[in-house]
């Protein structure tokens, strides 16, 4: 009579359904599901998507390093260079190594001179530049062209016949230059190769790029977590109540998860399409990014085993954001209960994290590192610290929204909100701590450093160079001329130059006595080898030295060099001297005085064209004049291009570090904007959930003003609250940092008050764009159930 | 509403005699028991005396059944004022069922017993006619629904009763 | 058991039997408050009970235990020989799937879904393929006269439609027992009459047993006998009459 037995239920009765069939169902809601549905849906995606194109950013990390690794390598030169040298051919090269920098960047140079018609090519040049000829690097040649950059265009000052092709350079922003010099040989400090190429050296050898992997992909990720989070619950009560129908009718939890993970699939999809497409195209502005040398666009291709990794982490992590977005959220038949979150259980392991964050900071700066892994270790240390201070945030924010009642009633209301969910502010409040408290501290540092005066040398750099000085007439400069110096005395040229006091020039070379004893051979005119040292007289012709096997008629074997062909000076009689010579402080360690030196009038003939001789000038400077350094560059570069120079520096420090101040308030930015775009997320739907409670509240007469306000404070706090903790936070840690490696504590006010600032416009925005959303919320309409 | 007003209704329009009178109420409006001729007669000729009605023809044949009825203008008027004057809403203060309370609460017998009761029997008597209800036609559904509402009104005020029992029993005691 | 039970019956054609759901000395409290003190109930195969009482007496909360929604505090609820005071969340859950249908207020029908997939909804948890399960569910949406809302979101559609249409929806995998709570609550009298008649008239033909949550006489008229709850106690008046 039942016609239950007619349908065949018995059947059905033990049946579930399956995993595919429930995530199913779960993507067809989260495409069919109206307008909130497909919000969520892009929402979600937009979300993934970012998370796809840093971490496949990050993925190509491995592959960018090994082409900028391949590519140094194919350039290599002096570990080719066969010793003894091959002779001479058609196919061989002579080449001067003449790295140098300019403003602090540094630059790749050489100087060559083809010696036949085959002579090797470096990778990226077409051809090889003859006399007075360079080949320079994009990079170069912008700053070539451009009129600021004046005193560079002096220093070469020669004609430029092509570009350097990235096959020959690191990257797109590298400063490179090949400048052809027919007088360069082996004499004159040259050294000679038959081809370029050597093995790479297999590591990471730019320890701030693996930096700013991992700290950039880290930072990164923060935010879009917390984006995500956001998207996921957007529609949340919405999506609860729609799992609560399905548990009513018999879904059990292991199907509303499925469900639940099904609704973000579509999102997830489309997001790693879109993080795909992102990557494509954000490939060539890559290249723009000015950080150390640059990364080239076709460099950027993900490992062949980290990419299709980002393609299972992303969906993975996103599934992870879903998951523990729904923990300790219970969905029953009869609706949705959220549980306690059990908080001590967290509290202890975050705190252990601070403390070794701590540890990690103050271990890599006490024991000395390589120069790279210092930062890294920072760098890790710092994100360990702050992902730690994340721990009292929940306890702070509910101290500072659950409790107070004062104020307007737009400030109660947006508190009473902020305090009655769960945890969204916090973990807003906590990204914004970890990547802008990150880059503040981290940008001190730099800032710090930048600015610093020597550790271990001086507080200024006027002392630094007052340290260097040497000699009665206080030098404290040497630039070292291997082909000489053209164009008559050097010295009068140097002196005119703005901030040079004082200008000394003399021919060195090393000299061989019969038995095998290394002398110090000195060419100069007797006033300046009066200077050098302290000599009864001197007339043209005179020969100084109390050397004692060097009698007259000696014959001393000058250039030193074993495989150059010997220049033999047969001595005058030499005249003693009392006294030590003056000398550079970072020449010798022995004194120099008559017992080891010949000092010599040019007169004396002696043959220092042949020999293997340079030239060396000594130089005062003042160090507070602008543009000293440059200005000196420029002036010695005309006079010998072969020219090396250094100067007195307070402190030694990676130069691409600066580079990374810019880049991380730009990543502090971007951060800002992922963790505000989130809390609009949150803000809009919000609203919508309460729409009734909006327009109610309108009807009760409660002022649109009030309404907007209590907005405006519900974005406004968390990101308030998050930028003073995070500028307190990253100012203490800057400031400790400093302290460790004793650097005087200072910080950059505006880059900390462009960032609060930049908080702060965000918030404007956030709540202009959540405004048409509130205004439609508190129409009358509102009032009508379902 | 009295049995004459309901018949000059019935008449007008419609000239008819006694049985056909008596038969289109009992559709209409009997709910158990159909007219006895007696009262329908007597009724016709307290309307004839007042001049509400006057019989338009007397067939052939004998007795007082072969008259046919007509209404008069008064009989109209008289109809439009009675339909147009509001009923007056009867209360019924004084109940059978409310003595029953009071008097078990006064003798210390089981009120809500009573109430218990009376309220199965008055939603047996709701399932009565709504299975009534489901049987029958428009007209039907409309009368059964009648009851109801009454029967449901009697209810509730039996439920707010037994809610209050306790505040009753304190007022009566003191 | 009780006597007299099958005396009590409306429906004649009906055999006596033992009963389906058997729940006594049922207590649940929230935080402080008292839902259920005391309540025991039992239900027949095919029999409709009315469950009346005031509003905060515990006559939802009685619906949800017997349901296995809620578990309750103290007492035992023993459905076809299972107790769903210790039954696991997998085994009610199962139970909801096939043996129970549900039917509230408003609100049940997921939005996103038109209203043949709503009533195809619990077919395709328990496994059935889609397009299957949307036939079926098409036949059930003709049985409560709403088969012209079939492609319809419930959005578009009446209270009245909706609410037949979860009517449907709590019939589609032919229940031993369809939980009925306040199913006319949102409705006007009309619509409301016709949505539980319709209700009660399918679940009659079908042998469904009904537990009928409700504070409205006229709708309790529709079952077979009631039950009343007050202050967390059941009052079995059923028979008395």
């Amino acid at each position: 009579m039942s016609p239950r037995e007619r349908t065949g239920r018995k059947v059905l009765a033990p049946r579930r359904s399956s995993l595919l069939g429930d995530l199913r169902l779960g993507a067809g809601l989260a495409l069919r599901g109206g307008r909130e549905s497909l919000l969520r849906t892009l929402l979600s995606a937009l979300g993934v998507g970012v998370a796809t194109a840093t971490l496949l950013l990050a993925a190509s990390l491995p592959t960018i390093l090994e082409h900028r690794d391949e590519r140094s390598a194919a350039r290599m030169d002096y570990e080719v260079a066969e010793y003894p040298p091959p002779e001479a051919g058609n196919d061989t090269l002579v080449f001067r190594i003449a790295d140098t920098d300019y403003r602090g960047d540094p630059i790749f140079g050489r100087i060559v001179r083809a010696e036949g018609p085959d002579a090797p090519l470096p990778p990226g040049v077409d051809a090889l530049p003859a006399h007075d000829e360079v080949v320079v690097s994009p990079a170069l040649a912008a700053l070539l062209n451009d009129p600021e950059h004046e005193v560079l265009q002096r220093r070469y000052d020669h004609t430029i016949i092509g570009r350097i092709g990235p096959e020959g350079l690191e990257g797109p922003h590298e400063l490179a230059f090949y400048l052809g010099n027919e007088e360069l040989t082996l004499n004159t400090a040259g050294n000679r190769i038959t081809g370029y190429g050597g093995d790479t050296n297999g590591g990471a050898d730019d320890p701030v790029i693996l930096l700013l992997g991992i700290v950039g992909t880290v930072v990164m990720l923060t935010p879009v977590v917390v984006f995500l989070r956001a998207a996921v619950r957007f529609g949340g009560e919405q999506r609860d109540r729609r799992l609560a129908a399905l548990r009513l009718m018999g879904a059990d939890r292991r199907a509303i998860r499925r469900v639940a993970a099904g609704e973000t699939l579509p999102g997830i999809a489309l997001g790693l399409l879109l993080g795909a497409g992102f990557h494509h195209a954000g490939r060539p502005l890559v290249e723009m990014v000015p950080l150390s040398t640059g990364v080239y666009g076709a460099d950027v291709v993900p490992h062949p085993v980290l990419g299709p990794l980002v393609f299972v982490a992303v969906p993975l992590l996103a599934l992870w954001v879903v998951i523990t977005s729904l923990r300790g959220v219970v969905i029953e038949p009869l609706g949705t209960v959220r549980r306690a979150e059990r908080r001590n259980p967290r509290l202890w392991w975050r705190l252990t994290l601070f403390a070794l964050g701590i540890g990690l900071i103050v271990g890599a700066l006490r024991t000395p590192l390589g120069k790279g892994l210092w930062v890294v270790l920072v760098a890790v240390g710092l994100l360990t610290t702050l992902f730690g201070v994340t721990a009292v945030l929940p306890w702070l924010v509910d101290r500072l929204f659950g409790r107070s009642s004062q104020g307007p009633l737009s400030l109660q209301l947006a508190l009473r909100r902020l305090g009655a969910s769960d945890g969204g502010p916090a973990r807003a409040i906590s990204g914004i701590v970890v990547t802008v408290a990150g880059a503040i501290a981290l940008q001190s540092l730099f800032t710090g450093v930048e600015t610093a005066t020597t550790v271990e040398h001086a507080d200024t750099l006027e002392e630094a160079y007052e340290q260097q000085a040497f000699g009665e007439a206080g030098y404290n400069l040497e630039a070292e001329l291997r082909l000489g110096a053209s164009g008559g005395d050097p010295t009068r040229r140097l002196e005119e130059v703005p901030g040079v006091e004082a200008a000394l020039a003399f021919i060195g070379t090393p000299g061989l006595t019969d038995d095998g004893t290394m002398l110090s051979v000195r060419v100069a005119d007797c006033p300046t080898l009066m200077r050098l040292a302290d000599l009864p007289s001197c007339s043209p012709g005179d020969v100084f030295s109390a050397v004692p096997e060097l009698e007259q008629g000696a014959n001393l074997v000058l250039g030193g060099g074993e495989h150059r062909s010997p220049v033999v000076w047969e001595v005058p009689a030499p005249i003693p001297f009392e006294g030590t010579l003056v000398e550079h402080p970072s020449r010798s360690s022995i004194d120099h005085s008559a017992e080891n030196v010949v000092l010599a009038t040019p007169e004396a003939a002696v043959p220092t064209e042949d020999a293997e001789a340079g030239e060396r000038l000594w130089l005062r400077v003042d160090p507070s004049v602008p543009g000293v350094q440059e200005e000196l560059r420029a002036t010695v570069a005309g006079l010998d291009p072969t020219y090396r120079m250094s100067f007195p520096m307070t402190i030694e420090y990676d130069p691409a570090l600066s580079g990374m101040r810019t880049m991380l308030i730009g990543g502090a930015l971007a951060c800002l904007a992922m963790i505000t775009a989130g809390l609009l997320v949150g803000a809009v739907e919000q609203i919508r959930e309460r729409k009734r409670v909006h327009a109610v509240l309108t009807a009760f007469g409660t002022r649109r003003r009030t309404l907007v306000a209590s907005v405006l404070w519900q974005s406004a706090l968390p990101v308030l609250v998050g930028v003073v903790l995070a500028t307190a936070a990253g100012l203490g840690l800057g400031a400790m940092l400093l302290d460790l490696v004793h650097l005087p504590v200072s910080f950059d006010p505006l880059d900390v008050l462009f960032i609060a600032g930049a908080g702060i416009g965000m918030v404007l925005l956030t709540t202009l764009a959540a405004l048409p959303a509130l205004l439609r919320s508190m129409r009358p309409e509102g009032l009508r159930w379902e | 509403m009295s049995l004459g007003t309901t018949f000059l209704g019935l008449l007008e329009g419609h000239p008819q005699h006694g049985y056909d009178l008596k038969r289109a109420y009992d559709e209409h409006f009997a709910t158990k028991r159909p007219l006895a001729y007696g009262q329908v007669y007597a009724t016709l000729s307290r309307l004839l005396k007042n001049g509400l009605v006057e019989v338009e023809a007397i067939e052939p044949g004998a007795g007082p059944e072969r008259k046919r009825y007509t209404v008069t203008d008064a009989g109209i008027t008289d109809v439009e004022q009675w339909l147009t004057r509001p009923e007056n809403p009867e209360p019924y203060l004084q109940s059978a069922l409310y003595t029953k309370v009071i008097l078990a609460l006064l003798t210390g017998r089981p009120a809500e017993q009573v109430l218990d009761v009376q309220r199965a029997e008055h939603l047996r008597r709701m399932r009565e006619f709504t299975r009534r209800k489901s049987q029958g036609d428009l007209a039907e559904q409309l009368i059964c629904d009648h009851a109801l509402f009454h029967l449901e009104a009697d209810l509730r005020w039996l439920e707010l009763t037994a809610a209050r029992l306790n505040d009753l029993a304190g007022e009566l005691a003191s | 058991m009780r006597t007299g039970l099958t005396d009590r019956r409306t429906d004649p054609g009906r055999l006596p039997s033992e009963p389906l759901l058997t729940a006594s000395g049922l207590r649940r409290s929230f935080g402080r408050t008292s839902a259920l003190v005391d309540a025991s109930l039992s239900l027949h195969p095919g029999e409709i009970v009315a469950v009346m009482g005031p509003s905060g007496s515990g006559k939802s909360t009685l619906l949800h235990c017997l349901a296995g929604l809620v578990r309750p505090d103290e007492g035992r609820i023993d459905y076809a020989g299972t107790d769903l005071t210790q039954a696991s969340d997998t085994e009610l859950s199962t139970l909801r799937r096939t043996e129970f249908g549900f039917l509230f207020q408003f609100g049940q029908l997921v939005p996103e879904l038109t209203c043949v997939e709503n009533v195809a909804l619990p077919l395709r948890l328990g496994g059935t393929p889609r397009r299957r399960a949307e036939r079926t569910a098409l036949r059930w949406l003709e049985r409560l006269d709403v088969a012209d809302v079939a492609r319809k979101s419930p959005g578009t559609c009446s209270g009245g439609q909706n609410q037949r249409v979860a009517a449907a929806r709590a019939l589609v995998t032919s229940p031993r027992v369809v939980f009925a709570d306040e199913p006319t609550g949102a409705l006007d009298s009309l619509n409301g009459e016709r949505v539980i008649r319709m209700l009660t008239d399918t679940a009659r033909e079908n042998g469904a047993a009904v537990v009928l949550v409700t504070h409205e006489p006229r709708v309790a008229a529709y079952a077979d006998r009631e039950v009343v709850v007050r202050d967390g106690r059941t009052r079995d008046l059923g028979g008395l009459g």
